[in-house]
Formats: C-alpha cells, structure tokens, sequence
C-alpha cells in the first residue's frame, strides 16, 4: 500500500519520509496536489522562487495492473498562469514509485550553490546525486545516460527548456520503451523544476503493490477490463489515436487555423485521424497505430509515427500537437509536424504552448504560415535561446503581446489547446472558467446543445477521474461506472469508500483549486474569454463566443454554496 | 450484407444488417437516418475510412462517436 511521502529539499538537502495522513491518502492525482498545495505553498510566492513546491503525487489505483491508472500527476504554482497548476501524464514513472510504497514526492526550496541534481530512489532510500554532467542534455541523452547507470530504471526529467526557466517547459516521463515522450506539458511545470535545480527524478527499481483483497479486485477487475476494452471510445482510441478528433473540430470550423483565424483547413483531410493511420501501416517499419505508454493500458491510444525509412520520428503524435503545431501554424504535412514534436520532447517543451506562441510569430510576419523550414526555424530560434526565441519562450500570451497580435488565444495566460471557443463552446466555457488557465483536460466537450451544462458536468467528471488518478480517455467507458473504480480502490486498499466520497472528493478538488487562485490573487476578471472570441465573427459560421460573463462566473462558482470564494 | 454497429450518441452500441448493395458510406448514413454530425469516425472491418468510400459485401461497418484530443 503506498503510504509514504518523500519530502525532498534541494537547499537543506534534507530528506525526509513521512507517513501519509489518511486524508492525503484518500485522495490521488490532481486531488492530492490541491490539498499540499492549499496546505503548505504561499499563494503569493514566486512560482520560480524558493517558497513554490514541485509536487508529484501517484492515483489511488497507480501501480497495479488497472488498465489506464499509472498516469503521473505533477504540481505547483505555475510561472505562466500564475495560479496553482496539475498537468498529468502517462508513462512508467508513477507506477515505479508507487511499486516502492511512495504516495507523493513533494520537492522543496532552491540550492544555494550552483549546482544541479537528480533524484535517485530505490528500495533501500531516496538521495539527491549531482547532475552538473547531465546539464545541457536533452531528455533524450539524459534518460540514456540513467539506463547505463540503472538498467531497470524509470526516469522523469526536463531538458534544456527547464533548465533555462522557459514558461514554456514541460516534464517529460520515460515511457514504457523508455523514451520520455510522455509528456506534462502544460502550465511551465518543467521550469518550477529546472528553478529547483533539478534535472530528474530517476527510480531505480520496481517492487510490488500490495492487494489487500484479492478476490473481490480480481472480479472486479474483470467486469472493468472487459467494459474498458469493449468501449466504443476505446475502439477509436485503439485504432486511430486522438488524431480521430480533427475531422470532426474541422468540420464544425473549430480546428485552430493560422492562429485561430475562425476557418476550416483545407488540407485537414491531409492531417487527419484516418490520413496518419494509412500513413503508419504504409510506411510500416517501426511504425504503430496503436501503442500503450504505460504497462497494462488497453485503451492503448498511442502511436508511432516512422519516417519514410520506417525509423520512428516520433511517439505519440497527438490531436492537440496536429492542432497546434500542423493546421494553426498552416502546416499540412506529418513529416513537419512529427519532427517539430520530436523536436519539443527532447528539448522539453509543451507542443501546445510553443505552437500557439508560434502562430504568434507567424502572425506578426516573422515567419509565413504554412512554410515548414520557417516553422523549423522558429523551433530553433527557440532551441538556440536567440532574441526571439527568449521571446516565443515566455509563452503565446507574452510573445502576442510583444509583437502586437491581436488575436492571442489565451485564457490566464496559457494557450488554448486545439479548439476555437466560437465553434466548440463547451470547450470554451472551460478554458473561461479553469482554475488552470485554457485546459481542455479540466473539462473537455466537443458537441453540445448545452454548453454551460455539458462543460459543468465535464469538469466534475474530470475532477472525479483526476483525484482517483486515472487516465482521461477512460471516460467515454467508464462515466457511467465509476462505482467500479471505487470497488478496484477498495479492493486494493482494504477500505469501504462509497460514490458519495467520489462526489466530495472531486468537489474537494475544485474548491481547493478555486481558493488557491483567490489567495494568489485571482478575481473574476482574471477568467475572462479574450475580446477577439466574443467580437469577432467566424465568417462562415456568423459564430461568436457568446456565453456571457455572468454565466461563466455563475458556472465557475457552482461548487462555492456560502460565496467564500473571490468575493 | 453489411453488418453496422453504431455508436454515437448513446453508449450502447445498436447492431443493424442491411443487405448488399453498391453503396458509400455516405450512402448508409442517408438511408439509415444517422445523425452525421455525431460521428465521429467510421472503421470498415477495422480500418477507418472516409464518408465517400464504398463499402464491399461482407463488410463490418463500425460507427464510433466523437472523442476530444489529447
């Protein structure tokens, strides 16, 4: 049973381990991280300064052989909102710690000297190693340098993007081929860690979880695996990834079209779900249209893209990466976008946040959109930290308005994933009223006559799948039997939590997250969809995003009864 | 014949045979009065296909609904 927290600090060097309260052990994920962060980090703190905490908390279910729940949760106050911030992704990580007994990492302070480390954990202890060899390294070179020195390990790390503090840094997650493709990109995570001075988190080893009741989590387990499996959902996912979404975000003029012009793309027949897959089976080779990051996963909604030799270029490419970095920059062909993808993992960066601050550079007539070798060159100008790349490294928000963009696609100061709030309303409405910032993970909906109710309902479920630690893509499956879930997470733990725990858990977690921006300073005009979206017409369509702000508002604070909150 | 399984707008898959003829899946869509626009992708015995595609005898069509990125 995971049961212990490893307090890390980087400036003391002090390592601690301590046992979890029941209350923290009774919630994962994205859950966990709103309770410590609540609990311990000053709102008001510099996300890059010594008071902000990386925290790093496993799901309730992580470590076991539950298909999609080893996903790895990360946290902190983050450098590009400003507001507390949980980005999650798949890989090997989380289940290797929770396999040693470890609930949560939280990861304190900021060296005094000047020098880098990793953390190192096995069964015997956690210790801090110098890193100063490893600087400068890609995520690709440093996860290769840990396997010689620890065959069996799991790595989580940044690349040279954390190190350098860019807003735009994510983390990234070996995943079950060790490569760290798996991503936490959002919210500039990877620089609260490269301020830490931190390079990576390396488990040296697996060990078991324990069962506490067998038989009741082998029926149950059967009865979910078989529901999980057999889902429509998971048929898409399994077959043609996330990729499948672009021809419908296409059809309803919400794919992002040369930074979200509000028109569709003529080529998305080229870069679409049912394009990438013949593309993968004709090439073949090492390519794959179906992949699972993490063991056990049968959703399986990964791929691998090969180049024309067959030779991977990269592992997965995603919806939102074709969204961003393909049609919102014109660009109309994989080979580009795959290469750019591979190009962001190494050097630690979130494809969608570097996409959109490229659509501004593009905007601005630095570069032309549709123009793959000038897309390329911005990703350098990126990588090789030139004037303008410091520049698109602070993100889209500061980057537009540097360069005089008009139309900056943000909310709370991070990007918009890959959906035009005018056509996909619902989706607009959660990027209006995350506490994260434009997140389609805090409350993801495509089609729906009722945008206000379909993304309320979202944000609960995501609230309910985030704190037990599970993969969002089992939500097609399994919304309507979360109680499953609950039976797996009682089995394995020995206890009797009920739907009504799930409830308040998950109400929990929105509150929790709500009151953190308060306390950072957070008011109501922070949650506001940027003018050019509710002004300006989506030609064809006569579509604006015309939810209004009283009913965001309302909606935002469904959960706050007493109106404590941003009062 | 062609086998449907359709799955869109509810969880529930709904099996429906319709016998053979020279047809696209557009064409299916049409003569079944399925809402397009809750679609999301279309495998045949599998493989996903475009709307204007025709569909051989034999054949498994697999309606899936739509999902959101990722």
């Amino acid at each position: 049973m995971m049961k212990k927290i490893i307090r890390i600090n980087l400036r003391t060097k002090k390592i601690t381990y301590e046992d979890a309260t029941l209350e923290y052990l009774k919630t994962g994920g994205r859950g966990l991280i709103a309770k410590i962060m609540l609990n311990e980090v000053n709102p008001l703190c510099d996300p890059l300064g010594r008071e902000n905490k990386l925290i790093i908390s496993n799901g309730l279910l992580t470590g076991t052989n539950v298909s999609s729940a080893n996903r790895i949760a990360i946290g902190a106050k983050s450098p590009l909102t400003g507001g507390i911030k949980e980005s999650n992704g798949g890989g090997i990580t989380a289940m290797w710690l929770a396999s040693l007994g470890i609930k949560a990492l939280i990861i304190e302070d900021i060296p005094e000297e000047d020098e880098w480390y990793y953390i190192r954990i096995n069964k015997e202890k956690c210790s801090l190693e110098p890193a100063g060899q490893y600087k400068g390294m890609g995520t690709f070179e440093f996860c290769e340098k840990m396997i010689e020195k620890y065959p069996d390990c799991a790595v989580t790390c940044i690349g040279q993007a954390g190190e350098r503090l860019y807003n735009i840094a994510g983390i990234a997650s070996m995943d079950k081929e060790k490569k760290p493709n798996r991503y936490s990109g959002r919210g500039g995570l990877g620089a609260v860690m490269g301020s830490k001075k931190l390079k990576g988190i390396v488990v040296e080893e697996r060990g078991t979880v324990e069962i506490k009741d067998r038989e009741k989590y082998n029926k149950t387990l059967k009865e979910y695996s078989s529901i999980v499996l057999n889902a429509p959902t998971s048929v898409s996912y399994r077959t043609l990834g996330t990729s499948a979404t672009v021809r419908t975000t296409n059809d309803l003029t919400g794919l992002p079209v040369r930074n979200f012009k509000g028109e569709k793309f003529e080529y998305a027949e080229e870069i679409s779900g049912e394009s990438l897959y013949k593309l993968i089976k004709e090439r073949g080779g090492e390519g794959k249209t179906s992949h699972a990051c993490m063991p056990g996963c049968i959703i399986q909604c990964s791929n691998v893209v090969p180049d024309k030799e067959g030779k991977t270029i990269v592992s997965p490419l995603e919806y939102e990466t074709i969204g961003l970095m393909g049609s919102n920059l014109g660009i109309k062909d994989f080979d580009t976008i795959a290469r750019m993808n591979a190009l962001c993992n190494d050097f630690g960066i979130d494809t969608i946040e570097t996409g959109a601050a490229m659509g501004m550079a593009m905007e601005a007539g630095i570069a032309k959109f549709g123009d793959n070798e000038g897309a390329l060159k911005l990703l350098d100008e990126i990588k090789n930290d030139t004037e303008l790349g410091k520049l698109l490294s602070k993100g889209t928000a500061i980057a537009g308005k540097t360069l005089g963009v008009e139309r900056i696609p943000v909310v709370n100061g991070q990007a918009m994933p890959a959906y035009d709030p005018r056509a996909i309303k619902a989706m607009g409405v959660t990027f209006a009223t995350s506490p994260m910032g434009a997140d389609h993970t805090y409350g993801p909906m495509i089609k729906t006559d009722d945008p206000l109710g379909a993304s309320k309902d979202a944000q609960i479920l995501m609230a309910k799948i985030d704190s037990i630690g599970v993969c969002m893509f089992l939500r097609g499956a399994i919304a309507n039997h979360m109680d499953l879930l609950v039976d797996l997470i009682n089995a394995v733990h020995g206890w009797n939590l009920d739907m009504d725990w799930l409830e308040k858990t998950a109400l929990e977690t929105i509150r929790n997250e709500h009151k953190f921006n308060e306390l950072a300073g957070f008011n109501k005009e922070d949650y506001r969809m940027p003018k050019v979206f509710t002004n300006t017409k989506i030609e064809s369509t006569d579509q604006v995003f015309d939810i209004s702000q009283d009913e965001l508002d309302e909606l935002r604070l469904w959960h706050d009864k007493d109106k404590v909150i941003y009062q | 014949m062609i086998k449907i399984k359709l799955s869109i707008s509810d969880k529930d898959v709904k099996n429906i045979t319709l016998k053979y003829k020279d047809m696209t899946i557009d064409e299916i869509i049409t003569e079944l009065k399925i809402d397009k626009d809750q679609i999301g992708s279309v495998l045949v015995n599998g493989i996903p296909k475009n709307f204007s595609d025709k569909v051989e005898d034999k054949s498994e069509v697999f309606f899936l609904p739509i999902l959101s990125g990722g």
